[in-house]
């Protein structure tokens, strides 16, 4: 197997550029092929450097207009492992040819989904808004809620940007063996601390959240304890959002009635 | 109606972030509600309904392709009529807050309906693009994406504004019939949503090895609200 420095050419400016282009990944989101236009719009970059003549050019935005589908954020290790695989397929040194592209970005899709959707909107994302939600109940000053909330902005984005980086870069020098790299316990110890954070943030607001309901009136700490356990357990009993929610707003105005 | 104008003009930017790109956060109503708060003169409200609406669909995740309420889209609606409602009806404020509880709800459905059409629009692109490679022409990719979060951001700032003046105007009918002592009930719906969304939120890290933080989270919280009344 080449090393890494071998195998390695794509320069800064151009991971750069495939960085800011997987921003764009579901911006032409759509049924018949979900994310493939953004996708090509991040590979096209590649496509114009490793392309020698137009038809060329046009056959490989062809091959990435194909159905494709990922987690936005994990979508780069994708977009990382074709840049390669391209190159290797326009330069001859590789075994590669377009069918097996084909093939193996199809392979990717269920992987990179998954993986995304366990780590980012399961844990990363919720945990980050519920540090964002502990300062905006703990803070009472204005402006220093406004810094916080930049906070918890940096908090959230630093794994994120971190995750597409990594991605192209571990893409781009694993090519074909880049699925070694998509897995959750790769990810676990950036996945405990946002877990625990959450629960110790989960934690925190319960304890202001008492504090408040006291505040005010007896009824109201009652009202909370009801709409915290059953809520809780709705969404256990797998119901949607809005079924917990709903019942916690009737009790709310029965209580207010009252 | 001009500060109506720019907040949907400035939450239809703002929900680009929610899926067609970026997807850095600012679209959550935790970030949107104080952005569109402070823009529309009610920072106040614009911090209570994010934190309030943020904890209702913090339990909810688009998982794959799936089709979800529009969590983003009804804070945002909710938010903008809300500013408009409390500055028209500063004496109902607290029952305002209920409503606009119900209202991004509401709105949330409606804004999956948008967000369908949306990406139903998006088809449009794809066909153009294969029957233009076809014939041989390459056409920048750069310039569909630009296109296309246009349109984006067109069709969501039509539906804020659409919504907006709808509800307002729906408002105005039952102002004979509204007393301040509604008001009472927008005072217990915020206890309610708090512990409605932190017992959804709960089930999202409900593994047994780690339910000795929940303590933990307690006792720092019970410290610090002590503190405070000391």
């Amino acid at each position: 197997m080449k090393s890494f420095k071998n195998i390695f050419k794509l320069g800064t400016l151009d991971v750069l550029n495939l960085l800011w282009r997987s921003f764009f990944i579901q911006s032409v989101w759509n049924f018949k092929s979900m994310v493939s236009i953004g996708f090509c719009f991040a590979l096209s970059s590649i496509g114009r450097k490793v392309c020698k003549n137009r038809e060329d050019y046009v056959a490989f935005v062809k091959r990435h207009l194909a159905f494709f589908n990922a987690h936005p954020y994990f979508a780069s290790y994708a977009i990382g492992a074709i840049a390669r695989l391209e190159q290797e397929l326009h330069e001859k040194d590789g075994p590669t040819d377009p069918t097996t592209i084909e093939k193996f970005k199809n392979a990717l899709i269920s992987p990179l989904g998954a993986i995304g959707d366990r780590c980012c909107w399961a844990v990363i994302r919720p945990a980050s808004l519920i540090f964002g939600l502990v300062g905006l109940a703990y803070i009472e000053n204005q402006n220093l809620k406004i810094l916080y909330l930049f906070l918890t902005f940096v908090l959230y984005n630093i794994p994120h940007i971190y995750i597409r980086l990594k991605g192209i870069i571990d893409g781009y020098s694993s090519g074909f063996e880049i699925y070694k790299k998509i897995k959750i316990e790769n990810f676990e110890k950036l996945l405990n601390f946002f877990k625990i954070l959450a629960i110790i943030g989960l934690g925190m607001l319960i304890s202001w959240d008492i504090r408040e309901a006291l505040t005010h009136h007896w009824l109201m700490f009652l009202l909370f304890i009801a709409t915290l356990i059953s809520s809780f357990w709705m969404r256990l009993k797998k119901q949607m959002f809005y079924t917990p929610v709903m019942v916690s707003l009737v009790l709310a105005i029965v209580c207010g009635v009252i | 109606m001009e500060s109506v104008i720019l907040l949907c003009a400035v939450a239809a930017i703002l929900m680009l972030d929610n899926a067609a790109a970026f997807q850095m956060l600012l679209a959550q109503p935790i970030f949107a509600g104080p952005i569109l708060g402070y823009l529309g003169g009610n920072l106040e409200l614009g911090f209570e309904l994010g934190f309030l609406l943020q904890l209702i669909w913090l339990s909810s995740m688009p998982v794959g392709a799936a089709i979800v309420p529009e969590g983003n889209f009804g804070s945002m609606a909710a938010t903008i009529l809300g500013i408009f409602l409390t500055r028209m009806h500063p004496q109902y404020s607290e029952f305002i807050v209920f409503l606009m509880i119900v209202y991004g709800i509401l709105s949330s459905f409606i804004g999956t309906r948008a967000i369908h059409l949306i990406r139903k629009g998006n088809e449009i692109y794809l066909t153009w693009l294969n029957n233009k490679l076809n014939q041989g022409v390459i056409i920048s990719l750069g310039r569909v994406i630009f296109f296309s979060l246009l349109f984006n951001a067109l069709v969501v700032f039509i539906f804020f504004m659409v919504l907006t003046i709808l509800m307002a105007k729906f408002f105005e009918l039952f102002q004979g019939v509204l007393i301040a002592d509604l008001n009472k009930i927008g005072v217990y719906s915020r206890i309610a949503i708090l512990g409605s969304g932190i017992g959804m939120t709960a089930t999202l890290f409900k593994e047994k090895k780690w339910q000795a933080w929940y303590v933990v989270g307690l006792l720092i919280g019970g410290v610090t609200v002590f503190y405070e009344i000391l």
